[in-house]
């Protein structure tokens, strides 16, 4: 340090001033004055920075670009997604983070968590007037169109017990920097503030990419914060005495913030559920889980607060919990935050806020809001349409409401909008429009600059708000002047750096010690809406491998110089996919014309590639995905990985020339099942979630193995031992029946291999032992003791499987055991069909939907998932 | 001008005495699917006090609820909340009252202060909660959003330093001189605006029409939802919202309190008219409203029946008298 301050004062330019900064232009590139995070007026770096680019500058050269692409890879495979409204690219956004943090000093950083504490205080102490006496609008502190005029007031939530007991658990906060280096408050998040998840995905990237210099800048890290978050979480449970099961109340896979939901829950270990998995009875909120009800203690809640209780709110909300605002009042629950506690993220409310805060705090407010005027006073009216020219234009109360820049506005359209706020002023508010600072970003060389704006977050804890010790920066997109304050406006984020002058070597604050400290080995019950998940993820898993496997086998025989002329040897195969409607083509006894050669070759084309077609390959993978990402909380990282790889696998292949192009591709497909196959045998823990994928997966093999016994044994004799060869390639398991046999493929040793050994885990005997435990142990869970009839059939099918001997002494013995097995294949075919629909009924009938009643409808919900 | 003054209008005599009444509200869903779980809040208690007595209630659900309890809504109304969780097909929610009214009469007090200062004198007086709960009904709300049409058409009503209670009668007059009755025309869903155009409708629609048209000058006014008494005097027309739920509009007059005016019957609102609820719109008053696991399509039963109370009224009811009075 002292050396560099030596240098400094040597020389206006330090070493790595040409490296880093040599295109940066900072505030030169503004038109009007900005605030510089990087550069003093003076042109001098400053000193937080300065910490930062010296280790930064330790980097060998071309270092950092080569790390920003592995980190950019990581953010592409681990899916963090943002999903965009009306996107007809899908939705799925990738997040767009910038490489370089944006570092503030750890002084700063004091000012600002504590300024912002503060406001969090007065926050709750309005949301517990506005609720209450309302002392402040009738002392005219308050104009009451801020309360009666604002929807955002939530009069059935005024009797919730919650409003003097610190209802505020957790707060945001945007703030920008203003030219002359003093901080203000944008804009307020007190209802469900987003962005937390996306700030710790940013900062896990960026640790990742930079290790050594966060650590040499000695950063301050975040792990302490989320201890401190779980702990909060968990002592704000209402019900002493009992592990408090904390749940994440999720709107769903198509929320644009879903990502950072999802992640959130897996990193805190909360239960992600959406509305339709918890029920109140009792005036007790409780999940649905396979083992029944679980009562829930605390919710942190995503959904947005009119969409809580289509009960006592929103009536036609499909995203919340009916009942939920009688289990607050019956205070069985707490929640994160209350339905209600929105009012005050208001636009017009900054107006106020000053004058609020010394009388509700009797003290000043330290954070100044962005000046802000609210339109239903005439004195702020007139102020506000004297310059319209300056000020930017809002909704007095509703956030997502669209923005009016009065600079370079047209002077129609300035008397228009003048006409709109004087024929209904209250509606409205203007702000002053304050050019937010520029910071570093990577421009591909080095740093070039842009906007930003941070997000802060404060959780409550026992002794008041502690704020995560950095926060979600957002920059201004290429060629916009500003960052959106929401990410629907398309603006990149940052890592931010709080540094501190001492060594980071505990998380900063340390974990208090609890006892009891009990071991577990279970995960928590299972939400059955995720267990009916898994189960269909491992269906169509199995599906697709099998579907993929056929084609497979298919396309190496027809694809081979015999071409169509080894349609035969493939015969069950080619009849297996075109019967069940995965090959659009004739059965394999339809003789083919010379030109309908062409077009199987195109049919088999279309079953792995066509997308339009729901029974192709690229369909069911696309499905998979689907299916996997309603359950990414219960899948590993890498599960997801190749899950996704799997799903994405069609728009990175070339369409085939002919058809052996496609063997690679297939080969390919047939390794990521593998992959998956092996991930979930090897890398999950057995609880009832793996039961369910594993069910899901044993249940399609056996119902496919017994599809094609079925189709082999329907053959003439000839047809069935030409055939033999690719059934044995079909299960994997040539090379078993090589070592077991001299000789070549016969039918009873080709059956017994591939049905009835029990070793083989092809096989379907092997599919029936599995499916007989699975059921055991679910039927356990739900706390059944005797066991069901499926579960009996299972067995019985499964001892007369390993009673028979296929064993042939002559022609006469031969012949009989064939037809043995295609009669027992018959009756077991229907079993394994009814079964799936009894496992639905037994195990995710909780699902049932809540629909709401009045007036003579019944709003029922949609099914959202589409089977396979 | 005096409403009292129109030929035909039994209720808006000045002179009507103390009312006792026994009303049945019978709610019956039929669901094509068993229902395995059903919460329901109802706003079927009738208010007491403010010139009435409620002396019994009952609410009664069959199945049985598994819980219920009693409190009050934001605006003070009576609430009860319950749940079942029986399996049930059919749901039957009886409501009966015995309760007496009797509001004084206005015409001692005068007409009220002129109309147009009385936002001012609300302002003024803020500090008072009643009167805060009073400019609280000046705003917009969720069916009834105020804009200059409505004013428009209220404004030949609305001279300069009208009393302000004598202003809203004959706007009520006019309301039910321009609309037509027809419960054919409207949902309870119809937005405020499309009455206006079509000048059609049922209580509920006057109401918030009224109620539109007076928040529109910046007046406070809320919705009332209740029952109105169905014996015609002998030779007088039968009034309508006879065996129904009726809507009417109060008004808030600082000296005169809140005033009920019913544009449907054009009359005000006194002893043969009783309040169960009121609040901003209907959105904030709806008797019975529930959400349930199940169902499939249903079919809803209301019968409601209001009529003096008799002698031997104070026995207990039975089921059976119950059904009797369905018809």
């Amino acid at each position: 340090m002292g050396k560099g301050a030596k240098k400094r004062g040597e020389a206006r330019e330090p070493a790595y001033y040409q490296r880093w900064l040599g295109d940066y232009s900072g505030r030169k590139s503004q038109t009007g004055s900005v605030f510089d995070e990087l550069l003093a007026g003076d042109g001098q770096v400053r000193p937080e920075w300065e910490r930062f680019l010296r280790q930064l500058d330790k980097l060998r050269p071309g270092d950092f670009a080569d790390r920003w692409q592995g980190a950019r890879d990581l953010i592409r495979e681990n899916g963090v997604t943002y999903n965009i409204h009306g996107d007809p690219k899908g939705g799925d956004r990738p997040w767009d983070l910038d490489p370089v943090p944006w570092v503030i000093s750890e002084s700063e950083w004091q000012f600002l968590s504590e300024g912002l504490a503060q406001r969090a205080n007065l926050f709750q102490k309005l949301l517990a007037d506005f609720y209450g006496e309302r002392r402040l609008v009738r002392d005219g502190l308050l104009p009451p169109d801020l309360l009666f005029g604002n929807d955002r007031f939530l009069r059935p939530c005024a009797d919730l017990p919650v409003w003097n007991d610190r209802p505020l658990s957790i707060y945001a906060a945007d703030v920008a920097r203003a030219p002359d280096g003093r901080w203000w408050v944008v804009s307020d998040r007190t209802q469900a503030p987003a962005g937390i998840g996306y700030a710790l995905e940013n900062r896990i990237v960026l640790g990742r990419m930079l290790p050594e210099v966060a650590r040499e800048c000695q950063l301050i890290r975040m792990a302490g914060f989320f201890d401190q978050l779980r702990e909060s979480l968990a002592a704000s449970s209402p019900n002493p005495g009992r592990k408090p099961h904390i749940v994440l109340l999720t709107p769903g896979p198509r929320n644009e913030t879903y990502f950072e939901q999802a992640f959130l829950a897996g990193y805190l270990g909360l239960t992600l559920a959406e509305g339709e998995d918890l029920t109140v009875r009792q005036d007790r909120v409780y999940l649905k889980t396979l083992e029944g009800l679980e009562p829930v203690d605390v919710i942190w809640r995503r959904v947005d607060e009119e969409y809580g209780d289509p009960l006592e709110l929103k009536t036609d909300s499909q995203l919340g919990v009916p009942g939920l605002l009688q289990a607050i009042r019956a205070g069985t629950v707490k929640l994160w935050n209350p339905p209600g506690s929105g009012v005050t993220e208001s636009p017009a409310l900054l107006a106020f806020l000053p004058g609020l805060c010394e009388r509700l705090l009797g003290e000043s407010l330290r954070i100044p809001s962005v000046a802000t005027w609210w339109c239903g006073q005439e004195d702020a009216r007139r102020t506000v349409l004297s310059q319209l020219d300056r000020l930017v234009v809002k909704h007095a109360f509703h956030k997502g409401a669209p923005v009016l820049f009065g600079r370079g506005i047209e002077a129609e359209s300035r008397e228009q909008l003048a006409a709109s706020i004087e024929a209904n002023p209250g509606a409205y508010v203007a702000q002053e429009e304050i050019p937010y600072s520029v910071a570093p970003v990577w421009n591909g060389q080095g740093f070039g600059s842009r906007q930003v704006v941070l997000r802060i977050f404060l959780v409550a804890g026992e002794s008041g708000f502690v704020a995560f010790p950095g926060g979600l920066a957002r920059v201004a997109a290429e060629g916009q002047e500003r960052p959106g304050i929401s990410m629907q406006q398309g603006s990149g984020s940052k890592d931010t750096w709080v540094l501190s002058p001492r060594a980071q070597t505990e998380p900063f604050v340390a974990t208090r010690q609890r006892f009891p400290l009990d071991i577990r080995r279970d995960t928590g019950s299972l939400p059955s809406r995720v267990a009916d998940n898994l189960f269909w993820t491992g269906r169509c898993a199995e599906r697709s491998e099998w579907v993929t496997r056929l084609l497979r086998e298919v396309i190496s025989r027809v694809g081979s110089e015999a071409g169509f002329g080894a349609l035969p040897e493939v015969a069950p195969l080619w009849d297996g996919l075109v019967g069940a409607g995965y090959l659009q083509a004739a059965e394999s006894d339809a003789e083919p014309t010379a030109a309908g050669l062409e077009a199987l070759e195109e049919a088999l084309v279309a079953a792995a590639f066509d997308a339009s077609d729901s029974y192709s390959l690229v369909s069911l993978n696309r499905e998979l995905r689907r299916l996997g990402s309603l359950s990414r909380n219960s899948l590993s990282m890498d599960t997801w990985r190749v899950v996704r790889r799997l799903g994405e696998w069609i728009s990175n292949t070339p369409d085939p020339q002919k058809l052996n192009d496609l063997l690679p591709t297939l080969d390919l497909l047939v390794n990521l099942h593998a992959a998956l196959s092996g991930l979930a045998g090897e890398n999950t823990t057995r609880n009832s979630g793996w039961v369910f994928l594993d069910l899901g997966r044993r249940l399609e093999r056996a119902s496919q193995a017994t599809d094609l016994g079925i189709r082999l044994l329907e053959l003439g004799e000839k047809e069935r031992s030409r055939s033999l060869r690719a059934m044995l390639e079909a299960f994997d398991s040539a090379i078993t029946y090589r070592q077991r046999y001299f000789f070549g493929p016969r039918l009873l040793p080709v059956l017994d291999t591939l049905f009835f050994d029990p070793t083989n885990p092809r096989s379907l005997a092997f599919q029936l032992g599995c499916l007989e435990r699975h059921l055991a142990v679910i039927a356990f869970d739900a706390g059944e003791d005797s066991p069901d009839r499926n579960r009996r059939t299972l067995a019985a099918a499964f001892e007369e499987m390993e009673g028979m001997d296929l064993s042939a002494g002559d022609l006469e013995e031969e012949r009989e055991k064939t037809e043995w097995t295609r009669s027992f294949f018959h009756t077991l075919q229907p079993v394994l069909w009814s079964f799936s629909d009894e496992i639905a009924r037994r195990y995710f009938s909780l699902l049932h939907r809540e629909g709401f009643v009045a007036g003579g409808e019944v709003t029922t919900r949609p099914e959202l998932l589409h089977r396979p | 001008m005096s409403l009292a003054a129109k030929k035909g209008t039994e209720p808006s005599r000045g002179n009507e005495g103390p009312e006792r009444y026994r009303i049945h509200h019978l709610t019956a869903y039929d669901y094509g699917q068993p229902v395995t779980v059903s919460h329901q809040v109802a706003r079927l208690r009738p208010i007491d006090g403010e010139g009435q007595v409620v002396h019994h209630f009952e609410l009664t659900s069959t199945p049985a609820p598994s819980r219920q309890e009693s409190g009050r809504d934001y605006f003070g109304n009576p609430v009860e909340r319950f749940s079942l969780q029986e399996l049930h097909r059919r749901l039957e929610v009886l409501a009966v009252s015995d309760v007496e009214v009797n509001r004084p009469v206005l015409a001692e007090k005068g007409m009220g202060l002129a109309w147009d200062r009385l936002r001012e004198k609300l302002a003024a007086d803020r500090q008072d909660p009643a009167v805060l709960r009073a400019e609280e009904c000046c705003y917009a709300s969720p069916l009834i959003s105020p804009s200059s049409a409505y004013a428009d058409y209220a404004a030949s009503s609305f001279d300069p330093e009208r009393p302000g209670l004598e202003a809203v009668m004959d706007l009520t007059e006019r309301i039910h001189e321009d609309f037509t009755f027809d419960p054919t025309a409207t949902t309870v869903a119809t937005p405020v605006e499309e009455v206006m155009e079509n000048r059609r409708g049922v209580c509920q629609d006057f109401a918030q029409f009224e109620i539109a048209c007076l928040r529109s000058l910046g007046l406070p006014a809320r919705y009332v939802s209740g029952y109105l008494r169905t014996d015609p005097p002998p030779g007088s027309p039968r009034l309508i919202g006879a065996d129904a739920m009726h809507a009417w509009v109060e008004f808030y007059c600082p000296d005169l309190g809140w005033v009920g005016v019913d544009p449907t019957n054009r009359c005000l609102a006194r002893n043969h008219h009783v309040r169960i609820a009121v609040g901003r719109d209907y959105n904030d008053v709806s008797p019975l409203r529930g959400t349930v696991v199940g169902g499939g399509s249903q079919l809803i039963t209301i019968a409601v029946t209001v009529r003096p109370f008799l002698e031997g009224d104070g026995e207990p009811m039975s089921s059976s008298q119950s059904q009797s009075q369905r018809s």
